[in-house]
This record gives C-alpha cells, sequence and structure tokens, in this order.
C-alpha cells in the first residue's frame, strides 16, 4: 500500500471529512454506493465523476476496480481469509 | 475481508493473506503445511505449488506475472510467504487465473487511474464491507 498511514486512517474513521481532492471525494462516494447497493446507482452518478475529470476509461477503471474488490472480499470473508 | 494488502492494507492479492493449511506462494515459491498449533488455512482445501500439476502452476505463474512490482510482497505472508487468497482458488485454476489477472490488467499504468486511486478505491471497499483482509 501506498497511501500514507494517516489517510487510511482518516478514511477507514469518517471518509467525508478525511483530506482528499473534490475529485476523489466523487470517485469514494460512488465506490461506497455501489459497494452498499450497486442499485442505487443512477446515471446522475456518472455524470458527476464526468464533471470531475473522469472520462468513460477511468469511471469503467472506477467501476471494474471497486467491483472486483467487493469479490475478494467476499471470498475472503466466506472462505475464512484473514479471518481468526 | 482481504487486503491486496488492502484496506487495511490494500495492495494485491498477492497481499491478502488468510490462514491456509499448504499456502501457495504467488512467488511460485513452495509452500509448506502448517503445524495444527499455527495453521493458517482456509476453510477449504488448498493445493500449494509443491503439489500443484502442470496446469495450476501455469495459473499461478500467469497472474502473479501481470501484477505491479510494489504489490509482489504480501503485507500478510502467510508461513512461506505466498497469498492464501490466490491459494484459495487453485481447486479451480482456470478462476485463478482469470479471477487475479483481471486484477493485474486493472492496474496497468496505462490505463487512467494512479496508484493512490487504486488505494482510496480498494480501502473504501474493504472499510465499507468491514471486511478486515
Amino acid at each position: 500500500m501506498t497511501l500514507d498511514k494517516e489517510l487510511v486512517e482518516a478514511l477507514e474513521k469518517d471518509y467525508t471529512t478525511a483530506p482528499i481532492t473534490p475529485q476523489e471525494r466523487v470517485m469514494v462516494d460512488y465506490v461506497v454506493k455501489l459497494t452498499k447497493d450497486a442499485t442505487k446507482c443512477w446515471k446522475d452518478d456518472i455524470e458527476g465523476l464526468r464533471a470531475v475529470g473522469f472520462d468513460d476509461r477511468g469511471i469503467l477503471q472506477i467501476t471494474l476496480v471497486a467491483s472486483w474488490f467487493n469479490y475478494i472480499n467476499r471470498v475472503a470473508d466466506a472462505l475464512g481469509v484473514g479471518r481468526e | 475481508m482481504v487486503g491486496w494488502g488492502f484496506p487495511l492494507q490494500i495492495a494485491s492479492p498477492n497481499t491478502l493473506w488468510g490462514r491456509v493449511v499448504r499456502q501457495c506462494t504467488l512467488s511460485g515459491e513452495t509452500t509448506g503445511t502448517l503445524g495444527k498449533d499455527n495453521l493458517l488455512m482456509t476453510w477449504i482445501r488448498t493445493i500449494s505449488r509443491s503439489e500443484a500439476d502442470e496446469k495450476l502452476l501455469k495459473a499461478m505463474e500467469g497472474q502473479r506475472a501481470l501484477y505491479p512490482v510494489e504489490y509482489a510482497t504480501p503485507v500478510h505472508p502467510d508461513a512461506s510467504g505466498g497469498s492464501t487468497i490466490v491459494g484459495s482458488h487453485s481447486l479451480i485454476p482456470d478462476a485463478l487465473y482469470h479471477a487475479f489477472a483481471t486484477f493485474g490488467a486493472l492496474m496497468s499504468p496505462e490505463l487512467p487511474l494512479s496508484r493512490r486511486q487504486h488505494e482510496m478505491i480498494t480501502t473504501m471497499v474493504s472499510v465499507t464491507n468491514r471486511c478486515k483482509y
């Protein structure tokens, strides 16, 4: 991981107050929404990502990275990886 | 939950560790069977590199080749230094390869997102899922 420890801790505690850029905030809002319930994601979310500078390839990458990591989280939790 | 070394240690599946009877090392090194008192194991059987057939070896090596260098070292290595999350897929080599090769492809520096953004995304996914991995 290359993020500094303080930033990771801030994201874990409350990402809405973490020292991230406005573009990163929009990205993280989308990632959290996608993770909680992707059916809540709408075209407006995509437009919001475009509005802060992400092109469609970037939006696809955000979506795929977040979705892939959700997959890994499910596998790890279900099979006991990293669990006591 | 895991971290690719993420979230709580983002990084790569290579750094997602767990507990397996036989740890598969992403580095392709032999994994050993651990003692009962300190087993690092998934809750299903896994196949170590030393016991892997040609197809599994090819899958393990093929996916690893796509990983960013900075994520090569597990954040939570098992006794052999391998990745438990990758090893957890070892009974289905094709799934192992395609699952982790996808991740490697998504980390390409030729794509729009920066490493900082990758890690921010994976951190927030694990935090939201309350996954310790």
